[in-house]
């Protein structure tokens, strides 16, 4: 078997990391441009007078994709510990880890996604109270910076290439884990479903369909963490198998966790 | 190591992705900026069937020294007031009878707006949860706005 190659992988890591955080530092770059000139245009057009004073929403789907990206950094944080943890810890460990970061992803993600909600109603119920609403809504949300959302989702996604293809250099085993090819395939798919959904529709619209963007990753998100949390399960029950084990023998054999441990490779090993 | 099969699934998938990004980015440089007061189709049209227009303002919730019954009569100018609500948004339907111009805050912001509103016309102003008052200015000495 081929032996991981390390400086691959930690490329990998820091390809995700970087993802992750420009994912949820993209409300700093977004947020803030004046777009006074377009809205005193769109304020025209609706018969309403407005103070020329409107700054670009910091939008909501490239922030949701972290929901998503962060499994995947977690997947890999999982791989690495491999690398610095006993073997016999890395079972319970990795178990352990796994149902904890699920359960905290999916409290998570469930309020973001009814934050989101609430927002597209907000926006929606406002963008069609002509003229007192809409001009309301354009002024919050109505001048999305497709331009420089765009560039950003295009680092991401280049990003992402940089993490799947030397995950693949550093052990093309990988290829054969069917969740975690899953995982990368969601990533960026999820990537040109939010370019997709930003570039559909007028610019004073965006802000809409990237809340419709958000939503859809937050429920992605979810259900990727309920199949963590249903994946942690028979690790847990193996990693309490083992404690009682421990537990109900003397105390010499607790102390000396050799023939246990003796015992549970030779089950691993029949087993597979 | 990988074998040739494997190596050109992988090459395929990784190569129809970025089509489908580079499709994706593409589709945002030829749908403009957009005329938000024309007719919206498509997803936002049809989320707002959906989710449909904010509700009324209830009655109880208008005071004015110039409301009367279900009218406004504006000497000058009359302001209204509607009280707050735990509703998000809310809707107050005028009809002018004469053409005025109507000064309301605009709704989750600071921002005052201003409308004018030609006679015998309808206008929609928006409020949010926290209420605030509607400025009816008239022209002339007198009008007459009504609560449909």
């Amino acid at each position: 078997m081929e032996r991981l190659k390390t400086p691959f992988f930690f490329v990998s890591v820091a390809a995700m990391i970087l993802v992750v955080l420009l994912e949820t530092g993209s409300r700093f770059l977004l947020a803030g441009h004046d777009v006074g000139a377009q809205l005193a245009g769109q304020a025209q057009s609706l018969g309403v007078a407005v103070p020329a004073g409107a700054q670009s929403p910091p939008g909501l789907g490239i922030g949701y994709l972290a929901l998503v990206d962060v499994i995947a950094l977690f997947t890999l944080a999982l791989m690495g510990s491999g690398l610095v943890l006993p073997q016999r810890l890395q079972g319970r460990v990795q178990a352990i880890a796994t149902l904890i970061f699920a359960i905290l992803l999916i409290l998570g993600a469930l309020v973001l996604l009814f934050i989101a909600i609430a927002k597209l109603i907000l926006m929606v119920t406002l963008f069609f109270a002509f003229p007192f609403g809409t001009i309301a809504y354009l002024i919050i949300w109505g001048f999305f910076p497709r331009g420089t959302t765009t560039i950003l989702l295009s680092l991401l996604m280049f990003l992402k290439l940089v993490f799947a293809v030397f995950l693949l250099l550093a052990q093309p085993r990988f290829v054969q884990n069917k969740g975690l090819v899953l995982l990368t395939l969601t990533s960026l798919v999820c990537n040109i479903v939010a370019t997709f959904l930003q570039g559909i529709v007028p610019v004073i619209l965006v802000s809409i369909t990237d809340a419709l963007a958000a939503i859809l990753f937050a429920i992605v998100a979810i259900i990727w963490a309920i199949v963590l949390l249903i994946g942690s399960i028979p690790g847990i029950v193996r990693a309490l198998q083992t404690t009682a084990e421990a537990a109900g023998k003397r105390p010499m054999q607790l102390l000396n966790p050799v023939p246990a441990l003796r015992r549970l490779v030779s089950r691993s090993l029949k087993r597979a | 190591m990988l074998s040739r099969r494997q190596k050109i699934i992988i090459i395929a998938v990784f190569a129809l992705l970025v089509v489908l990004y580079t499709g994706a980015a593409a589709t945002g440089g030829g749908s403009g900026q957009g005329n938000a007061g024309g007719h919206q189709g498509g997803i936002v049209g049809w989320l707002g069937g959906v989710f449909g227009q904010p509700p009324a303002v209830a009655k109880a919730d208008l005071s004015a020294p110039c409301l009367s019954q279900d009218t406004l009569t504006v000497k000058g100018s009359c302001t209204v007031t509607v009280k707050k609500s735990t509703q998000d948004t809310r809707r107050l339907k005028l009809h002018a009878q004469a053409a005025v111009t109507v000064t309301s805050r605009a709704p989750q912001g600071t921002d005052i707006v201003t409308a004018d509103v030609d006679a015998d016309k309808d206008v929609s102003v928006t409020v949010d949860d926290k209420g605030g008052d509607i400025v009816i200015t008239c022209p002339g000495d007198s009008c007459v706005v009504t609560l449909p």
